[in-house]
């Protein structure tokens, strides 16, 4: 069997860290880096003095060149949970089957970084099976299992994306990085909606790593005349008569949909990239760190 | 309306497929998408909704529909209004007698009619019905009655003329009661070159159409051949007027005689004449002045190789019997005169150069030992009656009845060794044949004058025999053929000619009889020559012609002077509504409308984008990374 990853990836990713917006405080310390001022023991930078600083914490040696105060700041070790929400519903694994094989490269390639980094990683997906336990793994060395549970993903049922996510919500016992992998097609509104679980997600202050997979074939479906449209999910179907302009209308309005996915998401404060499902021959590993790294989740 | 082709209507089974072809184009591809939100915000706003699509797709197959059955409608030929007439029959008759044969011009007159009865075919219409028949030696229908035009054309390429005389109008008269036959009426077209068939132009629906040049002339020798005492030579006038020519005959060197050509009783004569050489092995005839075609104004005869006999008769003081003179005589032209004599007893210079000596009371002893003698000797003894012994199978009894014989002196012979007898009297043989020395003889013990032997027919005969079997057989064959050979075995009886020289006029061939050479081929000269058996001394043993066969040829004779319709003429008088013109108007709607639906059908299908899914665009490429 394939590995996700290969080693020489995986030890380039140790280099590697996970960015959210909002740093989510843990229980045992990991190697998150967060900002405190003298918290932890290791230096990380001065700080002007503002009245209510600790004085334990002044530098005076630095009051002796400068002659004036100023608070030592140190670096406060976290350690932040990574839940990766793998959406495998019926619109992942339809087509050619490169949308959810992406999604597991994306989750890998997020989750080792995490799990080089001594953070927990807890394999989710959407909908969830049934019968299935939540898996977790913690530091490098349950890297290999957590890459060989997360290639054996099962395609999944048409529950709606939101629901499954409230689904899920309890076992964020602590908050830490939410990554959801989704093509965020699913249209339901409301409490079932996944707009309405994202909200709630931010709420509760789990930052958010949105990456939205989009298949080549979403932005630009290539069929032209008269075709008889069949959702994957629903079983819906829709007549359409397609010429170019049709075509080209539906690029115009796939493209808004997608931005105004990442407008949601970053109004959430949720960080957001686009990665589309290809075959590995066209979407390297680099390059797919590099789009993660242009998008601010990975640095 | 009326349609010419109704098969034309088979196009419509064209609508089938093209209707399964339609509903099947019609499908609309299947494909399943992750989502619809897209596709569903586009159909929201009436994009990608053809609401006039059905309706496009059902005009769409009207109008391929409607063009088969346009199209269908043109193929079936649509005429509107009647015919002029109903469908009309003609009747050609084609001559096809010898004459037709001639040559006037580039073409013979039988294609110059085969073209005039194509041009009347070329004029009907395409439901009317021709017939062909053709005046051969029987008269018979050649095509028809039918309106595949085509194959009456292929039936008139195969059509030959003959080498028989016309029987033109019992042909017309079987044509003219096979059209009654048929009910109605039929127009008959005759096209001939024969100049009496322009009387036929008078009957009812008859016209002639005349092929050939007119004012031409032909008489022919049409046979030669030998009959007693002469040869006869038969012409025939195959056309023309009367015209003064002779008759030439020419038989060896240059004596010829002239003959006025006249065909008082017809149009064939007969000439009898004597040759004028008799000893010539070839007859040339020819009528002068040359005619129209001269080709068959002459003719040969090889005759005869066998020459006639020299026959030296040897009697007391010279004077033989006239009976036996006058039976001699009558022997030509077994009996060559010119070279024949009477002779003495004695005069052996004279006997030598004979080919049969004839002693009429003459000693045999007095014959020369080398050459077939035929003597009549004198007797003494009265016979009232001779019969001829056995069965009279012999060569020199053949023929003869000798029960009316009375003979007032015979000598009654002893047969030698070899000799055999013929005839007995009372008192015993009187004729005898045999050889001596190889030298025939034969012995007569009567002479010519003895009794009623001179009023006897078979006293002639007796004599002929005689002679013929005393000279021998046929050295040489009648005519000798180029590629042939000369047989030797026959020649070979005369001991003493132990050579043989063949001669054949530019050449010559010494043969050595008594080596046994089988043989002699027959050369191949240029030209006809004459070959000579003859012994080293000059004694010609035989001659004959080395001859070709003749070549055969037909010239036929040309129209007489009548003037006769021209088949331009002729057609021209055809009356066109009877021919069958086709006067009804085709209808051009079918073909224009046809082309429209086309047309409407093309513009259509332009403006269709084709049902099939397009290659997928290539996706975005994915920003470039820095290096991990």
């Amino acid at each position: 069997m394939t590995p996700l990853l290969d080693p020489q990836l995986i030890e380039r990713l140790s280099r590697l860290e996970l960015f959210a917006r909002r740093a989510a405080g843990g229980g045992a310390v990991g190697e998150r880096a967060a900002g405190a001022v003298g918290v932890g023991t290791t230096f990380r930078e001065h700080r002007t003095y503002s009245p209510g600083d600790d004085l334990r914490y002044v530098d005076w040696n630095a009051y002796g060149r400068l002659r004036s105060l100023h608070v030592k700041m140190h670096e406060r070790e976290e350690n932040l949970d990574v839940h990766l929400l793998l959406d495998r519903s019926a619109s992942m694994c339809g087509g050619d089957g490169w949308k959810l094989a992406t999604a597991q490269r994306v989750g890998a390639v997020l989750g080792t970084i995490a799990l080089t980094r001594a953070a927990g990683v807890r394999i989710q997906l959407l909908p969830s099976p049934a019968s299935a336990r939540t898996r977790s793994f913690r530091g490098r060395a349950a890297v290999a299992p957590f890459l060989d549970a997360l290639r054996s993903v099962p395609p999944g049922g048409s529950e709606p994306l939101g629901q499954a996510l409230r689904r899920v919500f309890p076992r964020l016992r602590r908050r830490g990085v939410a990554v959801l992998v989704s093509d965020f097609l699913d249209e339901r509104e409301g409490e079932r909606g996944w707009r309405h679980a994202v909200e709630f997600l931010a709420y509760r202050k789990v930052a958010l790593i949105a990456v939205h997979v989009v298949a080549p074939a979403e932005r630009n479906p290539g069929v032209l005349g008269a075709v008889r449209l069949r959702d994957s999910e629903t079983g819906e179907e829709l007549d359409m008569d397609v010429d170019a302009r049709v075509a080209a209308t539906y690029r115009e309005r796939f493209a808004t949909h997608v931005r105004g996915v990442e407008a949601f998401l970053r109004r959430k404060g949720a960080r957001h990239v686009v990665i589309d499902a290809l075959p590995d021959r066209e979407l390297s590993d680099a390059a797919l760190i590099g789009r993660l790294v242009s998008a601010g989740v990975v640095r | 309306m009326t349609f010419t082709n109704p098969a034309g209507w088979w196009l419509l089974a064209l609508a089938v497929p093209l209707v399964v072809l339609a509903l099947h184009l019609r499908k609309r591809s299947p494909l399943e998408v992750p989502s619809l939100r897209v596709w569903r915000d586009l159909a929201g706003t009436g994009v990608g909704r053809r609401r006039m699509r059905r309706v496009r797709d059902a005009l769409a197959l009207a109008a391929t529909l409607l063009a088969v059955v346009a199209a269908a409608a043109a193929l079936s030929d649509p005429r509107s209004g009647s015919p002029a007439a109903p469908p009309a029959r003609l009747v050609i008759v084609l001559d096809a007698s010898v004459t037709m044969n001639a040559v006037d011009g580039e073409a013979s007159r039988f294609d110059a009619a085969r073209d005039a009865a194509r041009a009347a075919i070329d004029r009907l219409g395409v439901r009317d019905d021709v017939t062909i028949w053709l005046a051969a030696k029987d008269p018979y229908v050649l095509a028809g009655p039918t309106a595949a035009h085509d194959a009456v054309r292929r039936a008139l390429r195969s059509a030959r003329p003959t080498l028989h005389a016309p029987t033109l109008l019992s042909t017309v008269s079987l044509a003219r009661v096979a059209i009654r036959a048929r009910g109605g009426d039929a127009p008959l077209l005759v096209i001939t070159d024969a100049p009496g068939a322009a009387s036929l132009g008078g009957a009812e629906h008859v016209t002639v159409a005349a092929v050939g040049s007119p004012n031409a002339h032909n008489d022919a020798i049409t046979a030669v051949e030998r009959v007693p005492g002469g040869i006869r030579v038969h012409v025939r006038r195959y056309e023309g007027d009367e015209r003064a020519r002779q008759l030439v005959i020419s038989a060896g060197g240059d004596a010829s005689t002239s003959l006025p050509v006249d065909f008082a009783n017809g149009a064939t004569a007969t000439f009898d004449t004597r040759l004028v050489d008799e000893s010539a092995l070839r007859v040339d005839v020819r009528l002068t002045p040359p005619d129209d075609f001269p080709e068959d104004d002459s003719a040969a005869l090889i005759l005869d190789a066998t020459p006639p006999l020299r026959v030296v008769v040897l009697a007391p003081n010279a004077s033989p019997s006239p009976f036996l003179v006058e039976a001699l005589a009558a022997l030509d032209p077994l009996v060559d005169r010119d070279a024949s004599l009477v002779a003495a007893p004695g005069s052996a210079f004279a006997a030598e150069s004979a080919d049969v000596v004839v002693l009429d009371g003459v000693d045999v002893a007095d014959a020369p030992r080398s050459v077939p003698t035929v003597a009549f000797i004198d007797g003494t003894t009265a016979a009232s009656r001779v019969w001829l012994r056995g069965d009279g199978g012999h060569p020199v009894a053949d023929g003869i009845d000798p029960a009316g014989l009375r003979l007032d002196r015979v000598r009654v012979l002893e047969p030698s060794v070899g000799e055999s007898v013929l005839a007995d009297g009372p008192a015993g043989p009187v004729l005898t044949a045999g050889a001596e020395g190889g030298v025939r003889r034969v012995r007569i013990g009567f002479r010519p004058g003895a009794g009623t032997l001179p009023l006897d027919p078979a006293f002639p005969v007796l004599l002929r025999n005689a002679l013929v079997w005393a000279r021998g057989e046929t050295r040489l064959p009648g005519a000798l053929r180029h590629g042939g050979v000369v047989p030797l075995a026959p020649l070979f009886d005369a001991a003493d000619e132990a050579r043989l020289v063949v001669d054949w006029q530019g050449g010559s061939r010494d043969v050595d009889a008594a080596a046994g050479d089988p043989d002699v081929p027959i050369p191949s000269p240029e030209s006809e020559r004459v070959l000579v058996v003859r012994t080293p001394g000059g004694r010609e043993l035989g001659r004959s012609i080395v001859a070709w066969q003749m070549p055969d040829g037909v010239r036929v004779g040309v129209d007489a002077a009548t003037p006769l319709t021209s088949p331009e003429t002729a057609l021209a008088a055809l009356p066109p509504a009877v021919v069958g013109v086709d006067t009804r108007k085709r209808h051009a709607g079918p073909f224009a409308a046809c082309a429209a639906l086309l047309l409407l059908l093309a513009g259509m299908l332009v403006g269709k984008r084709a049902a099939q899914p397009a290659a997928a665009a290539p996706p975005p490429p994915v920003s470039a990374s820095p290096a991990v």
